[in-house]
C-alpha cells in the first residue's frame, strides 16, 4: 500500500519532469529560429589583387557589417593564380569548411572551379538583383554571377611603334612586330584568337597553334607578371602585347609610353565573376545571398565600373563618364566572347601544346 | 711572379691583381642593389632607366601604407623564433653526426638536409593542406614550423662543417678529466664554434625572413609576412614603392652591420698575436678563450 | 643514448617535412581529366612524364644550369675568397665579406628585377660594353641562359664564398711559412699547401650551391624569358594550374636528382677531409 503510494508519486514526478523537458526542448528549438538570425556568421571573402578592384566591394561589405553586427567578413586580397590551388586543396581536404566563402574571380579560375564542381548554384529567388543582369551573361543554374567584363585588346609602345596595330593578326602575322610580341606564359588567348580567325573554333584551336608555331619568330619573350610586361614594353624589348586595356590606361596615365588599341575584330570580353564555394551553412548562405544582392545592385556596379573601367553586365546602366571616355565610341558594340569552359577543360592538353609547339621552338 | 723575399720596391703584381679582382667582384655583387636604390628615387613610375629625375615620392607613399609595419614586425618575430629553434635542434644534431660513428651517418645527414631540395611552391601547398587538417591554418605557429623545416638544413650543414674542423683531442681530454658529455659540449665544444653558430643563426634568420612561395599559402588576414605583402603590392601596382622598401631594408642592415662591427672591433682590440681570421659574415672571435 | 641530440631534428623533418610531403605526393597517382582532378590510383602521370621528351628537356636544362652555376661559382668564388682573405686590415676584410654577403638580405625577386634593368637591351651592361668598344650592337643578356646564370651565380655566390673563407681561415699559417722557408716560391706554396688544404671548402660550397641551383625558381623565371625550361618553373606552373599529378611527379624527379648529387658531393668532402689528416668521418 505504502509502496504503491510512493510509486505513484514517483511516476507523477517523472511524467512532470518529462513534460517539462519536452516543453523546454520545444521552446529551445523554436527559439533557435529566432536566435539563428542573430547568431554570428563568419565569412571569408576573396578579391583578386588589382588596382581599384577591392575598393567598392569592400566598402559595400563593410556597410553591410555595420548594419548587421552579427556578420563578420575577413578580406583576402591575393592573386587568382595563388588562391585557386588553395581553394581546391581545401575543397578536397575539408569540403564542409570552405577556405574562401565568396570571391571575385576571373574566367580562368571560375571555369576551373566549375569543372571541379566547387561553386554553389545560387537561388535566384533570394537575389532579386540577378534579374538586372543581362540574360546573355546569366550563368547556367546561376552558378555564380558574371557581373562585369573588361575589354582586352592590344597594347603597344607608343614611341617605338609608328603605325598602331589594327588587328589581332598583327601579333602573329605582321612582320613589323617580328621579335617584338610579348606573350604571357601559358596564357592561351592569343592562340584561341588565332584559331577563331583561321578556321578553328572554341573547342578546336589547333589552327591557332599551327599559326603561332609557324610564326614563333614574332615572339620577343614570355612574361609572368604585370611588372615584367610593363618593363618589357617600356624598355623596348617588346613592343606589342594582348592585355587588359584598363591597366594599360593606368600605366599611360603614370606617364609610360604605352598606347591601347581595340582591334577591328572587337575587344575580347574578359569576364569577372562572383562565386560562392560549396559547403556553406544555411545561415552563411542567407547572408551571402544578401551580400551578393548588394554587390550587383545597379549603383554598386556603376561605382565598380568607375573605379576599374570594367563594363557592367547590366547593360541598361549608363556607363560612368570616365569609362565611356576610355573607349572610342562604338568600340564596345562588338565584343568577342571566348569559350572559357572549353579552355578550362582543355588547359592541361593545350599547355603541353604550348610547350611543344611554341616554346620549344623559341630559342 | 715575385718571390716571398721580393724587394719591397718591386710591385707585388699578385696583390694588385687580387685587389682589382676584389673590386670587380664587389661591384658585381652590389650592382643590382645599386639599381634598386637608384630606381627607388625614380621620378617615373615605370622604371625608366636612367631616371629622368629623382624624387622621394615613393618613400612618402610607402609610409602611408599600413600593411607593411605589421608585416615587418611579424616577419622579424617569425625569423627570430625560427633561427633560435633551428640552432637549438640543428647544432646538436650536427655535432652528433660529426662525432659519433652511427650506422648510416651519411643517410641521416642527407635526411636532415633533404628539405633543401623541395620546390618551395610544392612544400607551401603541402603544408597548407597539413595545417588545414590540424586546424592550425593561418597561425603564426604554422609559418614558424614551415620556416624551421626550410632553415634547418642550412644550420646542419654550416655547423657540420664547423664541428669537422675541431680537434677531437680537446673533447677527449675533457672526458678523460671526468667531464660528462653535456659538460663537454657546453664548456669545450660550443665556445669554439661561437662564430659559426652566429653565422648559422644569421643564415636561418635571413632564410626565414625571405620566404615567399612557402608562406604565400599560409598567410591569413592579420597574419602576413613582409615578402608576401611585397609580392601582393607588386601584383597590384607597378611602381617603385617596393624598391623604396628594399632600399630601407638595405640601409637598416648596413646600419646594423656598422653597429656590430664597432662593438666587436672594440672587444677584440689588442687580441694576442695569432693571425686574425676573416669573418664572414660578422666579427672575429679571440682564439681559445671560452 | 649518444644519438639523443639527433632526435629532435629527425622528428621535425619526419613530421613536418616527410609526412606532409608524402601526403601531397599522393596526388601523383591521381589523374587530370578535362581539367577535373580525379582521385584514383594510376601511373598515368609517371608514364606521361617518362614518355614526353619535353619533360626530359626540362631535366637536362636543370642539370645543365646547376652544373654551370656551380662551376662558375667555384671559379669566381675561390679567387674572391682568396682575395678577401689576403686583405691585411681586419676591418677591410670584414667589410669585404659583408659586401659579398649583402645581397642575401635583399629579396631574390627584387634582385632579379635589378638584373633585368642592368642586363636589358638599354641597360647599363650593354651601355658599358658598347662604350668600351667590345660590341656594336646590344647583346642579348636576358631572356636566355646567360642572364639566368649571371643572376643565379649572384644569388648563390655567398654560399660558395662563406665555406671557402672558413676553409682558408683554417689553413695553418706555420705550414705556409715552413714551405716558404724551405725556398718554395709563392705559387708553389699555394699549389702544394693552400690549395689542397682548402679543397674541402670548395666541396662544401658546391654541396650548398648545387642543390640550391637545381631548385632555383625566381631567377630562371624572371631572367629566362620563358626560354630557360627548368623543373622548378615547370613545377610552379603545373601546381598553379592544379595539374598536381605532373607537378608531384616532377617534384619527385627533382628531389631524387638533388639527393643523388648531395650524396655524391658528401663522398668527395669526406675523402678530402681524410686527406687533411683529420679523423675519418
Amino acid at each position: 500500500m505504502m509502496m504503491g503510494r510512493h510509486v505513484r508519486a514517483l511516476v507523477r514526478a517523472s511524467v512532470a519532469a518529462c513534460a517539462l523537458l519536452v516543453a523546454a526542448s520545444l521552446a529551445a528549438w523554436s527559439d533557435r529560429g529566432a536566435a539563428a538570425a542573430d547568431a554570428p556568421v563568419h565569412l571569408t571573402m576573396f578579391v583578386f589583387a588589382a588596382a581599384g578592384h577591392m575598393d567598392v566591394p569592400e566598402a559595400v561589405v563593410r556597410a553591410y557589417m555595420q548594419a548587421h553586427p552579427n556578420v563578420k567578413v575577413d578580406f583576402v586580397e591575393s592573386s587568382n593564380a595563388k588562391t585557386f590551388p588553395q581553394q581546391l586543396a581545401a575543397f578536397k581536404t575539408a569540403p564542409d569548411k570552405p577556405f574562401i566563402d565568396i570571391g571575385y574571380y576571373n574566367a580562368d579560375t571560375t571555369t576551373k572551379g566549375l569543372v571541379n564542381d566547387m561553386w554553389q548554384p545560387l537561388d535566384a529567388s533570394k537575389i532579386p538583383n540577378l534579374k538586372t543582369i543581362d540574360a546573355q551573361f546569366r550563368q547556367p543554374q546561376d552558378t555564380g554571377v558574371e557581373f562585369a567584363y573588361g575589354p582586352f585588346g592590344l597594347i603597344y609602345n607608343k614611341q617605338l611603334v609608328k603605325r598602331p596595330p589594327t588587328s589581332y593578326a598583327d601579333m602573329w602575322g605582321n612582320p613589323a612586330f617580328q621579335h617584338k610580341v610579348v606573350l604571357w606564359d601559358y596564357v592561351l588567348e592569343p592562340v584561341m584568337l588565332a584559331a577563331l580567325f583561321n578556321g578553328g573554333s572554341g573547342t578546336n584551336i589547333m589552327p591557332g597553334f599551327q599559326m603561332w608555331s609557324q610564326h614563333t619568330d614574332q615572339i620577343a619573350t614570355f612574361i609572368h607578371s604585370n611588372q615584367e610586361l610593363e618593363n618589357a614594353l617600356v624598355g623596348g624589348d617588346g613592343t606589342l602585347a594582348f592585355f587588359d586595356l584598363q591597366i594599360a590606361t593606368l600605366w599611360a596615365k603614370q606617364g609610360a609610353p604605352i598606347g591601347t588599341a581595340i582591334p577591328k575584330e572587337g575587344a575580347v570580353a574578359w569576364p569577372l565573376f562572383i562565386e560562392v564555394t560549396r559547403g556553406e551553412t544555411p545561415a552563411q548562405l542567407a547572408v551571402l545571398d544578401d551580400l551578393i544582392n548588394e554587390l550587383i545592385a545597379p549603383d554598386t556596379l556603376t561605382k565598380y565600373s568607375a573605379a576599374t573601367l570594367y563594363v557592367p553586365t547590366n547593360r541598361r546602366l549608363p556607363l560612368p563618364a570616365n569609362v565611356a571616355a576610355a573607349y572610342p565610341p562604338g568600340a564596345l558594340k562588338k565584343v568577342i566572347n571566348l569559350d572559357w569552359m572549353s579552355l578550362a577543360k582543355n588547359t592541361d592538353g593545350w599547355n603541353q601544346l604550348w610547350d611543344t609547339m611554341i616554346k620549344a621552338k623559341v630559342h | 711572379m715575385v718571390s716571398s723575399l721580393g724587394n719591397a720596391r718591386r710591385i707585388d703584381w699578385v696583390r694588385v691583381a687580387l685587389r682589382v679582382y676584389l673590386g670587380a667582384a664587389v661591384a658585381y655583387v652590389l650592382a643590382p642593389l645599386v639599381i634598386v636604390v637608384i630606381n627607388s628615387l625614380n621620378s617615373t613610375a615605370y622604371n625608366l632607366f636612367p631616371p629622368p629625375s629623382l624624387t622621394v615620392q615613393w618613400y612618402v607613399h610607402l609610409f602611408h601604407l599600413a600593411q607593411f609595419g605589421s608585416a615587418i614586425r611579424v616577419s622579424l618575430e617569425i625569423a627570430a623564433v625560427t633561427a633560435a629553434l633551428a640552432l637549438l635542434i640543428g647544432a646538436p644534431a650536427a655535432l652528433v653526426l660529426t662525432r659519433h660513428r652511427l650506422r648510416w651517418t651519411d643517410g641521416w645527414r642527407a635526411f636532415l638536409t633533404a628539405p633543401i631540395v623541395i620546390p618551395q611552391i610544392v612544400f607551401g601547398l603541402a603544408m597548407f593542406i597539413f595545417f588545414l587538417r590540424l586546424g592550425l591554418n593561418g597561425t603564426v605557429t604554422s609559418i614558424v614550423l614551415t620556416h624551421l623545416v626550410v632553415a634547418l638544413p642550412f644550420v646542419v650543414i654550416v655547423m657540420g662543417a664547423a664541428f669537422l674542423d675541431l680537434d677531437p683531442a680537446l673533447e677527449e681530454a675533457a672526458m678523460d678529466l671526468g667531464a660528462r658529455i653535456p659538460q663537454v659540449a657546453w664548456r669545450v665544444v660550443f665556445p669554439q664554434v661561437r662564430l659559426p653558430l652566429l653565422a648559422a643563426g644569421a643564415f636561418a634568420f635571413i632564410i626565414s625572413f625571405d620566404q615567399l612561395e612557402t608562406t604565400l599559402f599560409l598567410v591569413r588576414p592579420g597574419v602576413t609576412t613582409l615578402p608576401v605583402q611585397m609580392f601582393l603590392y607588386m601584383e597590384t601596382f607597378q611602381d617603385p614603392t617596393m624598391a623604396a622598401l628594399s632600399t630601407l631594408l638595405i640601409l637598416a642592415v648596413a646600419a646594423g652591420l656598422v653597429v656590430v662591427d664597432a662593438v666587436f672591433l672594440r672587444r677584440s682590440a689588442g687580441a694576442p698575436g695569432r693571425r686574425d681570421r676573416a669573418s664572414p659574415p660578422v666579427a672575429r672571435v679571440e682564439e681559445g678563450t671560452g | 643514448m649518444r644519438w639523443l641530440p639527433l632526435a629532435p631534428s629527425v622528428l621535425v623533418v619526419a613530421v613536418l617535412f616527410v609526412y606532409p610531403l608524402l601526403h601531397f605526393l599522393r596526388f601523383s597517382f591521381d589523374t587530370l581529366h578535362e581539367g577535373r582532378l580525379i582521385r584514383g590510383f594510376s601511373f598515368d602521370a609517371y608514364r606521361a612524364f617518362a614518355g614526353e621528351a619535353y619533360y626530359w628537356l626540362n631535366v637536362w636544362t636543370t642539370l645543365k644550369l646547376a652544373a654551370v652555376v656551380t662551376l662558375v661559382c667555384m671559379a669566381v668564388g675561390y679567387p674572391l675568397a682568396y682575395a678577401i682573405w689576403s686583405v691585411r686590415s681586419p676591418r677591410a676584410r670584414r667589410w669585404a665579406s659583408f659586401a659579398v654577403m649583402s645581397p642575401l638580405v635583399v629579396s631574390v625577386v627584387v634582385r632579379a628585377y635589378g638584373w633585368l634593368v642592368l642586363l636589358g637591351r638599354q641597360g647599363a651592361a650593354n651601355y658599358l660594353l658598347q662604350r668600351a668598344g667590345l660590341t656594336h650592337q646590344p647583346i642579348a643578356l636576358i631572356n636566355n641562359l646567360t642572364g639566368v646564370v649571371i643572376a643565379t651565380v649572384h644569388v648563390l655566390l655567398p654560399f660558395m664564398v662563406f665555406p671557402l673563407l672558413a676553409a682558408l681561415d683554417r689553413v695553418d699559417v706555420s705550414l705556409k711559412e715552413a714551405a716558404a722557408d724551405l725556398g718554395a716560391p709563392r705559387w708553389q706554396v699555394f699549389r702544394a699547401v693552400t690549395w689542397p688544404l682548402t679543397l674541402h671548402g670548395l666541396a662544401a660550397g658546391a654541396q650548398l650551391v648545387f642543390p640550391l641551383a637545381l631548385s632555383a625558381y625566381v631567377t630562371p623565371q624572371l631572367l629566362g624569358g620563358g626560354r630557360v625550361l627548368v623543373l622548378s618553373t615547370l613545377i610552379y606552373q603545373t601546381t598553379i594550374n592544379v595539374n598536381w599529378p605532373i607537378a608531384t611527379v616532377a617534384s619527385i624527379v627533382l628531389m631524387l636528382m638533388t639527393v643523388l648529387a648531395t650524396l655524391a658531393l658528401l663522398q668527395i668532402t669526406r675523402r678530402s677531409g681524410r686527406a687533411r689528416g683529420l679523423q675519418p668521418r
